[in-house]
């Protein structure tokens, strides 16, 4: 690494990209920091004849390598990363309405006696009620 | 003569023009609802905006799994509106909550919810009035389960098994209140005129059945296909959902024979007077002479209710019931001698498990009563423990 980005602004990169709820590279962001190298790629890609990508270790260089070690890090983290915890069977959990019909019910005591129907007849309160009109008649008016 | 026969007329001819008004300003005024659904749904709309924290802590004291507190109170304060809603439904014989039988499966009942959580806030508030020693009126905060389980109703199947909920959590509480009074002998012969009155026997899971066999056995059609499926939107029902979905016609039509098959055997022998262990084993051999790999076995297994759970249901709430009464009696010989008897007395209630009398075990505090026979669907075996105060 150079001399100018060492262990914590590798950290602090890392934590930035993958300190979210949906962790994302920042390529506009990048560019923008890293103007004379975003060049240099965009230059040497552009180059015909010899056919072949020459690496030019410099500093430029040094700067491009570190960047690019950089989001290959980020890129391994996000893929290895778990997701946050969300258990598979609410992944695309039945809805409050749809656990208030009558099969989801029945399915529910069939499955977890009267306590899983009781969890499930309480959990759709969460979403429905008890509600309260919080207003006295008389003040509707 | 004539001058009197005017003023006589006259008189008369007020008397009825008065009495017509009165009449018809009382007929503009209507009477109270008579369908008590209006009522717990008006319960519903004035139940306080509590937050879950508190739901959970009315639940936990309606269960008996957390003592009545003064937090417990304090939740309740808030919810005498809603009390006095459910209090003014018990009289009332008739319940409608309007479920449409025309969605099937997929008829939503949100009233269960609401009613299982209005059964808690009851049962709390008969915690407090014991708490507070007015066991007279806890008692009839239990014995309200009973009505709530009246108007929650038999049809459809669901709404018999959170009847018997609301019923067995009730006869749990009046356990615990019936040990408390023990000693007032005047109190438990209320008590014991009040159980011997009917109130919900005529609930049953026969005539639930028969509505969800006719439901599902109009849904068993390749044209009605998608509107089961609609039904089986849980996660965890997917697969079959999956399976069910390419079922061919031939297979959906057999799944159809084996369920309307198996659904008339159970309704005939939930329906006759043998005893539990006899009507288990009837049961559970129903599906056992098709063969296992059937596929439409198993869509008829899927779609048919679990009918061990549903007897044992039916089973458990007589048992609260048979054990509560022997217990009342029990308890009024302690108040009428100041001792427990030595053995279980003659012409009890009996065990509905076992057909036998319960075992009565005498303890430190007062007396358990056991079931002699096993609930078979749950591998358990019920027990009564009065402790007197």
């Amino acid at each position: 690494m150079s001399e100018h980005k060492g262990e914590p602004w590798l950290d602090r990169q890392l934590r930035r990209a993958v300190g979210g709820d949906t962790p994302s590279f920042d390529a506009e962001s990048w560019k923008r920091r890293h103007r004379d190298e975003y060049e240099a790629l965009l230059a040497r890609a552009g180059q015909s004849g010899r056919g072949r990508v020459r690496w030019v270790w410099g500093r430029r260089g040094a700067g491009l390598a570190v960047a690019a070690a950089v989001i290959l890090a980020v890129g391994m983290f996000l893929t290895n990363e778990p997701r946050r915890t969300i258990p598979p069977e609410d992944l695309v959990a039945a809805s409050p309405a749809e656990m208030m019909n009558m099969m989801s019910l029945r399915l529910a005591y069939e499955q977890g006696g009267f306590d899983g129907l009781d969890r499930q007849l309480l959990s759709t309160l969460d979403e429905f009620g008890p509600r309260s009109l919080g207003v006295p008649s008389w003040r509707l008016f | 003569m004539k001058r009197a026969n005017s003023w006589l007329l006259a008189a008369l001819s007020a008397a009825i023009l008065v009495t017509s008004w009165a009449s018809s300003a009382r007929a503009v005024i209507p009477p109270d609802p008579n369908n008590a659904a209006l009522l717990y749904y008006q319960a519903f709309i004035t139940l306080p905006d509590l937050d879950k924290g508190a739901r959970d802590h009315i639940a936990e004291v309606a269960r008996g799994t957390a003592a009545p507190s003064e937090k417990t109170r304090k939740y309740l304060e808030e919810c005498h509106t809603t009390l006095s809603f459910a209090d003014a439904a018990r009289d009332v014989q008739v319940c409608d909550w309007g479920f449409r039988y025309s969605q099937g499966f997929e008829g939503m009942m949100p009233y269960l919810a609401q009613i299982r959580f209005l059964s808690y806030v009851v049962l709390a508030d008969g915690r407090i009035r014991a708490l507070d020693g007015d066991y007279k009126g806890a008692l009839e905060r239990c014995l309200q389960m009973r009505t709530f389980a009246r108007h929650i109703g038999d049809d459809p199947l669901i709404s018999y098994i959170v009847g018997v909920a609301v019923q067995r959590l009730g006869y749990d509480r009046m356990v615990e209140v019936i040990g408390l009074a023990a000693k007032d002998a005047e109190l438990l012969g209320w008590l014991r005129n009040e159980l011997a009155t009917p109130v919900n026997e005529l609930l049953s899971p026969v005539t639930p059945l028969k509505i969800e066999k006719e439901i599902a056995e109009d849904l068993m059609q390749v044209s009605k296909r998608d509107k089961l499926l609609a039904a089986l939107t849980a996660p965890e029902h997917r697969d079959m959902a999956k399976f069910y979905a390419s079922a061919d016609e031939a297979t959906l039509a057999r799944a159809k024979q084996l369920y309307s098959t198996y659904l008339t055997s159970a309704l005939a022998i939930l329906g006759a007077a043998m005893p539990y262990e006899q009507a288990h084993r009837e049961l559970a051999g129903l599906v056992n002479t098709v063969d296992a790999n059937d596929p439409s076995l198993a869509i008829a297994r899927f779609i048919m209710p679990a009918l061990g759970s549903i007897l044992s249901a039916r089973t458990s709430v007589e048992a609260d019931v048979s054990a509560t009464k022997a217990g009342v009696e029990i308890c009024l010989q302690y108040a009428q001698k100041g001792r427990f008897p030595q053995v279980l007395p003659a012409d009890l209630p009996k065990d509905p498990f076992s057909g036998q009398d319960f075992q009565y075990e005498r303890t430190r505090s007062g007396f358990v009563l056991r079931c002699r026979g096993k609930d078979l669907a749950k591998d358990k075996t019920y027990e009564y423990p009065f402790a007197v105060k």
